[in-house]
């Protein structure tokens, strides 16, 4: 029986200088050869072979230095009379495969064999690596699918199969995990969620009370894999503990529960396939298969969010290590994907509009029409361009159907942008800003009905004549003659470290008497906000990385506030806020919790600041007030 | 600057027209139009009083009306803890009465009732106006007695005094140490109050019993605006006086079935009489009220059966509103005032005073405080029918009474006057408190949250 063990390998071959076909330098040629192929897709292939061993003097060979090969793998082979040979595992260029020549591989030039063979990949594997261990094994798939992911640009399922064959070929499958009552350990998956090509978030239980979980890896269809021991957030499963009624103080049985975001070093588009394997301290090893990817957003949105109720020690982790880099790379997707579905103009626009009005439309449209019902009589709006922006895409024909009626009605010339996908508020913002030409930017919520005219032109002067004003916002009032908005202010959800959004005096009459004092505000809604475009481009508008539209408005005027702009409030300027009452579901408060502990992770310290130099002004006004 | 007071209570009159929010709202009307004090008033919404729910986000205020004065206050009852008589949602107090409290400041803060509310409220009124003068009126026992502060045994008897062994007798899936635990919770939610009101002598006895210290306890009859009374009830020639009419809840604490057995009783008298051809004068009745249909079983069968008995004597009418009892008291002789619960200054026996109507009441309580036996009304043995029966036929039948007792009756407590006495004990608080040095533990750090400073 030979004995086989592996001894270096090199992932992944980053030198970019090799570009000769071949020129071995001291390299001794048809010191071995390739015996074998296979194509994993038009552009990369692997091939395997020996080479001989008997000048291993110094460091065992690591490099392939050869045309377009990135990575190679090798292993000692000794025959029964002690004579050595290197065996090897390369992924190349596919050309090099016809090509044929020589391969420098560890300093050793290796020939293609006349009679190579051209294998299938699973084939290819289960030959070349007949009689390694299992780690080996998983190094060389991983090794494999990481040289084919960096080798070529976005993934193709062609080739995504050719690695599942590949993966299928090497890999030794673990023994595959019971679930009963009696037995020590348990592994389920419930469900993988794709965020994108290499980020994915996972859910399901561990439990193993027997020995100490070592590793736990998700092992992706293409080959790579994932450790997410140590990474996983835990949490009590009282379905797991009622199924093995275990006491929860039994080692290994409580917080069964987990979930991860986790990223791979290389994309995976295959949806089934993926494995969980587990290992203990005692040397024990056992996988399950996951169930097929899942890959709607809004589902996994909704799961990430409902993820951050359950109670574990790390909390922080949870937020900052899972949800968030998940959230933040499911709506850079969406962004990603094309935004703009149409364009349409009715009427004349302003030639050069010294205002653009960015309405978002969001879940109902009437209120368009209600606000052209009180623009229509308002001087102020012969020279705005008026956007509207649909971020409801299932509303487009609705929209599209009474836009033009209501054009012919009013007279009142607007724009509407209909979105291809919803992207939320901060989205559509962006989206409709992109079609602005304005100097100045108001950006309004389509529930905004003005009480009165003139209340723009009220708002552009103010804008115009006082420094270092960044942005500007109105009082806004309930239907009921109550305040909306007065400005908003920072404070800190009693108990936490977190900052919450507060809106001056909300609720009290709008004849409140403090409430009339125009003045700085540490931050105003996005309801109704002006600011310029110049300024609106230099901070990068609304930031999207907020679930359902939340905290934007704070985090620009905080962006502002940064470049050293101010953020006012105008008393004068009332308008009406129909602002609906959100009925607090148990997600939209878990929304919110996010949300607000992403604004305090980006802002703590800022807000900190901020909130300080308002405080600093109190004993004066204090002050002043008993006397 | 004028100083400030707000008035807080359980529920508005324009939603459910009780007699505690109507007087709290005319109080509130008053104190304004005297103009020593700016007066602000917090009515809490809601269900179950109120079927509308909360209508902004991150408010739990709403105006009334044109009003600037008056608010709303949504409080979700499913957060009340009835037992206590507390929200689980801390914040009502902590985030929403706080930034009310910091943007009004008021120097007074005079409660009408906490039910709904939770006495967590005055807690907090203390802790964010360390100065404020907080004033609280005691309309009916809840503090003391878990018996929808009744002081009414649910053996269907007066109780003379809650302790935990009494009140888990009446409740015995409720612990003692519960019991205990409550009072001690309430008390200590009350240590914050300067004065508390009584409207009746009888209420502060006992509170007083039940451990407020005397000189914490005023007595001021609650106010009613000046009332033109009505002429007397017109009849035919000089017949006798038999109209009777009841007004209040269908329940077992008014005692409308003690009303009704006396008036079967007189049935009786009359058919057996009939036989010996004695002609006696026959007593009219008209209910007014409403609500039988959420009381028990047990009660709704009884009062159903003796709605059944009663002949063309007894009229039933439905649900009124306070400011409707002048005209449904036009054409009433006497008011009849059977509770066989304490009651404390019930609106209704103020209202038949002012315009002449005497009274027939239990003599128990605050009905027997406000109505003089024999001199304003008549009194009879608590939830005794036949004590009753005899009272309603010596009312009817004696000649020259229902005369003597109309021209008994005192004018009610002015509003004006009223306003008057609370202004002097307003004053009389902050005074002390001025003289007084600040408690430095009391007072509360001023949050990033008051907006009123910035």
């Amino acid at each position: 029986m030979p004995e086989w063990s592996w001894e270096r390998e090199t992932p992944v071959l980053t030198d970019p200088l090799i570009e000769r076909t071949f020129s071995p330098s001291g390299a001794e040629v048809a010191s071995g050869r390739v015996e074998q192929a296979c194509w994993l897709s038009t552009e990369i292939a692997v091939v395997s072979g020996w080479r001989r061993a008997d000048n291993l003097a110094g460091p065992p060979p690591s490099t392939c230095r050869s045309a377009r090969a990135t990575a190679v793998l090798h292993r000692l082979e000794r025959d029964a009379e002690e004579s050595a040979a290197l065996r090897f595992l390369a992924v190349v260029d596919a050309a090099v495969v016809f090509e044929g020549g020589v391969l420098d591989v560890g300093g050793v030039g290796v020939e293609f064999d006349l009679e190579l063979e051209l294998l299938d990949p699973e084939t290819l594997a289960r030959a070349a690596l007949s009689g390694a261990d299992s780690s080996t094994r998983d190094r060389a798939v991983v090794l494999v699918a990481t040289a084919a992911s960096n080798a070529t640009g976005a993934p193709s399922s062609h080739l995504a199969h050719q690695l599942r064959l590949f993966r299928d070929g090497a890999r030794i499958p673990l023994a595959h995990c019971e679930i009963a009552r009696d037995l020590p350990q348990g592994l389920y998956v419930d469900s993988l969620y794709r965020v994108d090509e290499r980020s994915f978030y996972i859910r399901g239980w561990q439990r193993d009370t027997s020995a100490t979980l070592e590793s736990l890896v998700v092992v992706a269809p293409e080959g790579a894999r994932a450790e997410l021991a140590g990474n996983l957030v835990r949490y009590s499963r009282a379905d797991v503990e009622d199924f093995y009624g275990a006491g929860p103080d039994t080692p290994g049985a409580e917080r069964t529960g987990f979930v991860a975001y986790f990223e791979l070093a290389s994309a995976s588009c295959l949806v089934d396939g993926w494995v969980l394997e587990m290992r203990n301290d005692a040397g024990e090893a056992v996988e399950y298969p996951v169930p097929p990817v899942i890959e709607d957003r809004t589902t996994l949105r909704v799961m990430v969010l409902n993820d951050l109720a359950h109670e574990t020690p790390n909390h922080e982790a949870l937020y900052q290590d899972h949800a968030f880099p998940c959230l933040a790379a499911l709506q850079d997707r969406a962004a990603r994907q094309g935004a703009i579905e149409a364009v349409t103009q009715f009427g004349s626009p302003p030639l050069q509009p010294e205002v653009s009005i960015i309405v978002p439309l969001y879940g109902r449209i009437d209120f368009v029409e209600h606000q052209l019902a009180q623009f229509v009589d308002d001087p102020d709006f012969k020279d705005v361009e008026l956007i509207y922006v649909l971020d409801s895409p299932e509303l487009a024909d609705s929209l599209g159907a009474a836009a033009p009626a209501l054009f012919e009605l009013y007279g009142v010339a607007f724009r509407t942008v209909t979105l291809r996908h919803n992207l939320g508020f901060a989205g559509a913002n962006a989206q409709g800003v992109s079609c602005a030409r304005g100097r100045l930017l108001l950006l309004l919520n389509s529930d905004v009905i003005p009480d009165r005219p003139g209340w723009l032109t009220t708002m552009t002067e103010f804008h115009d004549r006082t420094p270092r004003l960044g942005a500007v916002g109105p009082k806004l009032i309930y239907e009921d003659e109550s305040i909306q908005h007065a400005g908003m202010f920072f404070s800190r959800v009693p108990g936490t470290e977190r900052w919450e959004n507060i809106h001056y005096f909300k609720g009290l009459h709008r004849s409140f008497a403090p409430a009339n004092a125009t003045r700085i505000v540490p931050a105003i809604t996005g309801a109704c906000l002006l600011i310029s475009r110049h300024l609106w481009d230099l901070v990068g508008g609304f930031k999207g990385v907020y679930v359902q539209g939340d905290f934007e408005d704070s985090d620009l005027c905080l962006r502002i506030k940064e470049r050293g702009f101010d953020s006012w409030y105008l008393a004068e300027v009332e308008l009406y806020h129909l602002e609906g009452q959100s009925y607090p579901s148990p997600l939209r408060q878990l929304t919110t919790r996010f949300n607000s502990w992403l604004h305090t992770y980006l802002w703590g310290e800022q807000i900190t600041v901020v909130m300080g130099e308002f405080e600093a002004e109190r004993p004066r006004r204090a002050t002043r007030r008993a006397k | 600057m004028k100083k400030k007071v707000l008035y807080v209570l359980h529920n508005h009159p324009a939603v459910m027209p009780g007699g505690a929010e109507t007087y709290a709202l005319e109080l509130y009307r008053a104190m304004r139009d005297a103009g020593r004090y700016e007066a602000i008033l917090l009515a809490r919404t809601g269900p179950p009083v109120s079927r509308g729910a909360r209508v902004h986000e991150g408010t739990l205020l709403e105006p009334v009306g044109e009003d600037p004065g008056q608010y709303f206050f949504h409080t979700d009852i499913e957060e009340y803890d009835w037992f206590l008589s507390t929200s689980g949602n801390k914040a009502v107090y902590t985030r929403f009465f706080r930034d009310f409290l910091r943007a009004y400041r008021p120097d007074i803060v005079h409660f009408q009732h906490t039910l709904f509310l939770g006495y967590d409220i005055l807690r907090e009124t203390r802790r964010t106006l360390p100065e404020a003068a907080i004033v609280y009126t005691l309309h009916e026992y809840l503090p003391i007695c878990h018996n929808n502060g009744q002081m009414f045994r649910t053996t269907l008897e007066p109780c003379s005094g809650a302790s935990p062994r009494r009140c888990h007798e009446c409740f015995p899936d409720i612990s003692p140490q519960q019991f205990f635990l409550r009072e001690r919770f309430i008390k200590s939610h009350l240590s914050v109050v300067d004065k508390f009101i009584a409207p009746s002598h009888f209420l502060r006895e006992r509170y007083i019993e039940w451990g407020i210290a005397p000189e914490q306890i005023d007595f001021e009859e609650n106010g009613r605006p000046a009332m033109i009374p009505l002429p007397e009830p017109k009849r035919r020639g000089a017949t006798p006086r038999t109209r009777i009419g009841y007004f209040g809840q269908f329940t077992a604490f008014k005692g409308a079935d003690v009303l009704l057995r006396a008036m079967s009783i007189l049935a009786e008298r009359r058919r057996d009489l009939k036989d010996q051809s004695v002609a006696l004068p026959r007593p009219s009745l008209r209910l007014h009220g409403a609500n039988i249909e959420h009381q028990p079983t047990e009660f709704r069968d009884l009062f159903d059966s003796l709605m059944a008995k009663a002949d063309g004597d007894v009229i039933l009418f439905g649900r009124y509103r306070p400011p409707e009892l002048p005209a449904l008291m036009r054409d009433i002789d006497w008011v009849v005032v059977p509770s066989i619960w304490w009651e404390n200054s019930p609106l209704v026996i103020q209202e038949a005073l002012g315009h002449g109507r005497p009274i027939i009441c239990s003599d128990i309580g605050g009905m027997a405080e406000k109505v003089r036996d024999g001199v304003d009304g008549l009194h009879f043995r608590a939830g005794d029918a036949t004590s009753l029966a005899d009272t309603i036929a010596r009312a009817i039948e004696t000649p020259g009474l229902w005369e003597q007792l109309r021209s008994g009756a005192t004018p009610v407590h002015p509003l004006d006057q009223h306003v008057a006495s609370l202004t002097s004990i307003y004053d009389r608080i902050l005074a002390t408190k001025r003289r007084t040095p600040k408690r430095a533990s009391a007072r509360v750090v001023v949050g990033t949250r008051d907006a009123r400073a910035h």
